[in-house]
């Protein structure tokens, strides 16, 4: 450490504060040995950098964006107009495979249309004790557990990644939970949980469908 | 979501559907619009802050992505590709309304009362530990449009400097200026916010 830097006013060390973030790692200055504020402050911008990394793309487009990418394509000449044997036969899988996949889609439904009606008409507190119940009799922890074991005895690899997202989603269905007790008029919450549910149910939905596929294919 | 070995649907990988859209099948355009949508269409409603806009943007990456699929010879990812489109997309698309509505310049330095404060000898709550997710992407869709942008390709989309540099024309220092002064507003939001809900209770 220098003497120059212990010796710097906090607004030189702001003035400075933007290149030495990304110099990566944690900021070494002898000013914040000195400076709580100045420590606050980069304790605080750290923080928000690392919870920015852990936001996920929650959002779909409506389907209509697809249909407009496939009618330009069309008419563009890209997709062949001809009909592909294969695709009908990849189409026919899918649809077998989505019978077993309608069981976790299906109760991630309900539970949310539960969820959503319930916490529409309730006061705020039943809110809290609706949501806290829906918890246990939707996506437990022993569901996710269940279904990280089978992900792992099917394809150990990617145990470590549905385990991942499964936390990422979860805090974010207790985020979005937790702002719709606060405020169970907080449309743009009820959005996020309905999203945070569609995740979760996609994610088991391809842990299913990964278990079902492996497993036919090794008949 | 991720997935390492990109199987989109069963017996199609990444690879396959790549080689099958190049020779016009349908299908697998699908399959790759079904594995990326959701990643560029958030990039581009991150990046504008509005629903509709977002979506002619997101439908306009994949178009030229599509158009341009012959010419994919697999050196880089071809998710790296269609992300680096999509923020073209997005910029092109707000330099073209820069020209009627908001000047580059303000783009790249917002005015000064959407700034954030100095924070030289404030001593208030610390963030730590009270973010929750739902109330920093509102905070994120509330800051100003130039501050969003750098914001969201560092700290959210993971793109370097030299790149946001190379991709908005300006200075890697100009980059590091505005990142900065856009996590200061952003912390000026998450406070006011904490404060708003603090005095509801």
């Amino acid at each position: 450490m220098t003497g120059k830097e212990k010796d710097m006013s906090c607004a030189e060390f702001q003035k400075e504060l933007p290149f030495m973030f990304e110099s990566g790692g944690d900021i070494q200055h002898e000013h914040l040995n000195s400076c709580e504020d100045c420590a606050s402050l980069v304790r605080d911008l750290r923080y928000i950098a690392d919870q920015a990394k852990l936001l996920l793309p929650m959002h779909d487009p409506s389907p209509r964006v697809w249909n407009n990418i496939q009618t330009s394509l069309t008419k563009d000449g890209v997709i062949a107009n001809e009909k592909d044997p294969q695709r009908g036969h990849q189409v026919a899988a899918q649809k077998k495979n989505n019978l077993k996949l309608a069981v976790a889609a299906g109760s991630a439904a309900v539970i949310l249309v539960i969820l959503l009606s319930l916490q529409r008409s309730a006061p705020a507190p039943a809110t809290q004790q609706v949501a806290a119940s829906t918890s246990q009799d939707g996506f437990t922890d022993q569901d996710d557990a269940q279904l990280l074991s089978s992900v792992a005895a099917q394809a150990p690899d990617l145990k470590p990644v549905y385990a991942a997202s499964l936390r990422d989603v979860n805090q974010y269905i207790s985020d979005a939970r937790a702002s719709l007790a606060q405020d169970p008029s907080d449309d743009e919450a009820r959005i996020h949980l309905r999203q945070a549910y569609a995740q979760k149910a996609m994610l088991y939905r391809m842990g299913t469908t990964r278990s079902f596929n492996e497993s036919s294919s090794g008949q | 979501m991720t997935q390492p070995k990109k199987t989109l649907v069963p017996g199609l990988t990444e690879a396959d559907a790549i080689e099958r859209a190049k020779a016009g099948d349908g299908a697998a355009f699908e399959a790759l619009y079904a594995l990326h949508k959701r990643r560029v269409y958030s990039l581009c409603l991150r990046m504008v802050s509005n629903t509709a806009e977002a979506e002619d943007l997101a439908q306009e990456a994949f178009l030229q992505l599509f158009r341009k699929i012959g010419t994919f010879r697999g050196e880089s990812a071809f998710s790296t590709w269609l992300h680096r489109l999509s923020v073209n997309v997005v910029l092109m698309h707000l330099r073209k309304k820069g020209l009627s509505e908001v000047s580059l310049d303000e783009m790249m330095e917002p005015q000064q009362e959407d700034g954030p404060k100095k924070d030289i000898g404030a001593r208030d709550n610390v963030l730590a530990g009270s973010i929750d997710r739902v109330n920093l992407e509102r905070c994120i869709e509330s800051l100003p449009p130039g501050y969003r942008i750098i914001f969201v390709l560092h700290d959210i989309e993971g793109y370097e400097h030299n790149e946001i540099a190379e991709m908005m024309g300006c200075s890697i220092g100009n980059s590091k200026s505005q990142l900065h002064k856009a996590r200061m507003k952003l912390r000026d939001l998450l406070k006011l916010s904490k404060a708003e809900k603090a005095a509801k209770r």
